[in-house]
C-alpha cells in the first residue's frame, strides 16, 4: 500500500515537502535554537560565545557551502561561467537546489560585465517569519553575502558578489548584483 | 535559466535538495555545537554543558515530529487504525524527511506488530562525513522522540521502539511499532 502512495505523490510535491521541512529544522536547531542557549545563564556563556561569535560562525558556514556549491553544481549541470550572465544564471540553480520549489527569483538585468538578481520568496526569510526567530538572530543577510562572495570566487577571481536589498532589513525583496572585472 | 531548471528532473531536484540541506543541519547544529562545547570548556560546560544540549535537540525534534506526522497523515490521507498503519505512515515521512535517500525494508507487517529496518540513512553518512562526535549526534534519541511524540497525538494505542540503532554501533536501524488495545 505505502509503495502505491509513494509512487502516486509528484516528485515535485516531494522536493517541496523535503524542502519546507528541512528548512525548518535548519531554522528551529540553528537560529531558533541558539538564542536560548545564549540567555542560559547569559552572564556567563554570553561573554565567551556570544551574539558576534554565533554569527561569525554561521556566516563562515554559509560560505563553505558557496564555495562548495558553485562549482559542483556547475559540473554537474555543465552550467558555462565565463561573465556575470553565466554567473546570475548558476546561482539561480543553486538557490533553487539549496532550498525547493517555493523560492522565486527574477534576473532584472543581464550583461557580460553586470547582473542583477532579485529574490521575491525565500525559503529561509518564510521560516524565519514562521518561527518569529528574533531579527537580531536572523543570520540570513551576512550568510547570503558569504554564500554569493565565496560561491563566485570559487569559480572566478574576476567575479563579485554584492548584496544590495534585503527582505530582513525591510527592502520589499532582496536583490544582488553580480560583476565580472576583466581586470 | 528556468529552461535549464525545467530540465533537471524533480527526482533529481528533491535529491540534492535534500542532501544539501542535511549536511548544513548536521554541520550548522551538531558540528558547531561541538566546538562550541569544546571551547572554554570549563566556563561552558558547567551552564549548559551536553544534556543541555541534548535535552533542547530532543525538544525541537519532538515538536517536529508532532508537526510533521499528523500533517502527513491528513495530507495523504493514511489511515494508522493499527501497526500496520503506523508503520506505513514512518515509512513516508522518513523518504520526505531524507529526500528519497532512505534506504527501507519492511520485516513484519501485522496489525499488532510491524518492523521496519533502516539500511542506508543520509543523516548518518552526514554525521559520518563530519565526523560529530558520536555523542553528540542527535539522530538516536532525536528521531525516536519524533515518533514517539507524534503517534501521542495520532494514536496513543501504538507504541515505538528504536531496538537497533547505525550510531550504536548496528549494522542498521530497527524500527518496532506495536499496536495494544488497551
Amino acid at each position: 500500500m505505502v509503495e502505491e502512495l509513494l509512487k502516486k505523490i509528484p516528485a515535485e510535491r516531494c522536493w517541496d515537502i523535503t524542502g519546507k521541512t528541512l528548512t525548518n529544522m535548519v531554522v528551529l536547531r540553528g537560529d531558533k535554537m541558539m538564542p536560548s542557549l545564549l540567555s542560559i545563564g547569559e552572564g556567563i556563556i554570553a561573554p565567551v560565545l556570544g551574539l558576534e561569535k554565533y554569527l561569525e560562525i554561521n556566516t563562515k558556514i554559509w560560505g563553505d557551502s558557496g564555495k562548495i556549491t558553485f562549482p559542483l553544481f556547475k559540473d554537474m549541470f555543465g552550467i558555462p561561467v565565463e561573465d556575470a550572465v553565466g554567473a546570475i544564471k548558476l546561482a539561480t540553480v543553486v538557490a533553487q537546489l539549496l532550498q525547493g520549489p517555493e523560492f522565486e527569483s527574477e534576473i532584472v538585468e543581464a550583461t557580460p560585465e553586470r547582473a542583477v538578481w532579485r529574490i521575491h520568496k525565500c525559503a529561509w526569510w518564510e521560516r524565519y517569519k514562521e518561527n518569529e526567530v528574533k531579527p537580531e538572530f536572523v543570520p540570513c543577510v551576512n550568510a547570503h553575502q558569504a554564500w554569493g562572495e565565496e560561491g563566485v570566487k570559487a569559480i572566478s577571481p574576476k567575479l563579485t558578489y554584492t548584496l544590495l536589498k534585503a527582505m530582513p532589513r525591510g527592502d520589499p525583496y532582496c536583490e544582488a548584483v553580480i560583476e565580472f572585472k576583466e581586470e | 535559466m528556468a529552461e535549464l531548471l525545467n530540465k533537471i528532473p524533480c527526482e533529481k531536484c528533491w535529491e540534492l535538495t535534500a542532501k544539501a540541506l542535511i549536511r548544513l543541519i548536521v554541520l550548522q547544529g551538531d558540528k558547531i555545537i561541538a566546538s562550541l562545547l569544546g571551547r572554554g570548556e570549563g566556563v561552558i560546560a558547567p551552564v549548559m554543558g551536553k544534556e543541555k544540549w541534548l535535552e533542547i535537540n530532543e525538544k525541537v525534534f519532538g515538536e517536529g515530529g508532532k508537526q510533521l506526522y499528523p500533517w502527513l497523515k491528513e495530507a495523504f490521507n493514511i489511515s494508522v487504525e493499527d501497526a500496520t498503519g503506523a508503520v506505513n505512515l514512518v515509512i513516508v515521512g522518513e523518504k520526505l524527511m531524507g529526500g528519497g535517500l532512505i534506504k527501507h525494508k519492511l520485516v513484519t507487517a501485522t496489525p499488532e506488530r510491524a518492523v521496519l529496518k533502516i539500511t542506508e540513512c543520509p543523516w548518518w553518512e552526514s554525521y559520518e562525513e563530519f565526523e560529530v562526535q558520536s555523542e553528540l549526534r542527535a539522530c538516536d534519541p532525536g528521531h525516536p522522540i519524533m515518533i514517539e511524540e507524534a503517534f501521542k497525538i495520532i494514536n496513543p494505542k501504538i507504541s515505538y521502539k528504536l531496538t537497533k540503532a547505525l550510531p550504536r554501533g548496528d549494522p542498521y536501524c530497527e524500527e518496532v511499532f506495536e499496536f495494544n488495545e488497551e
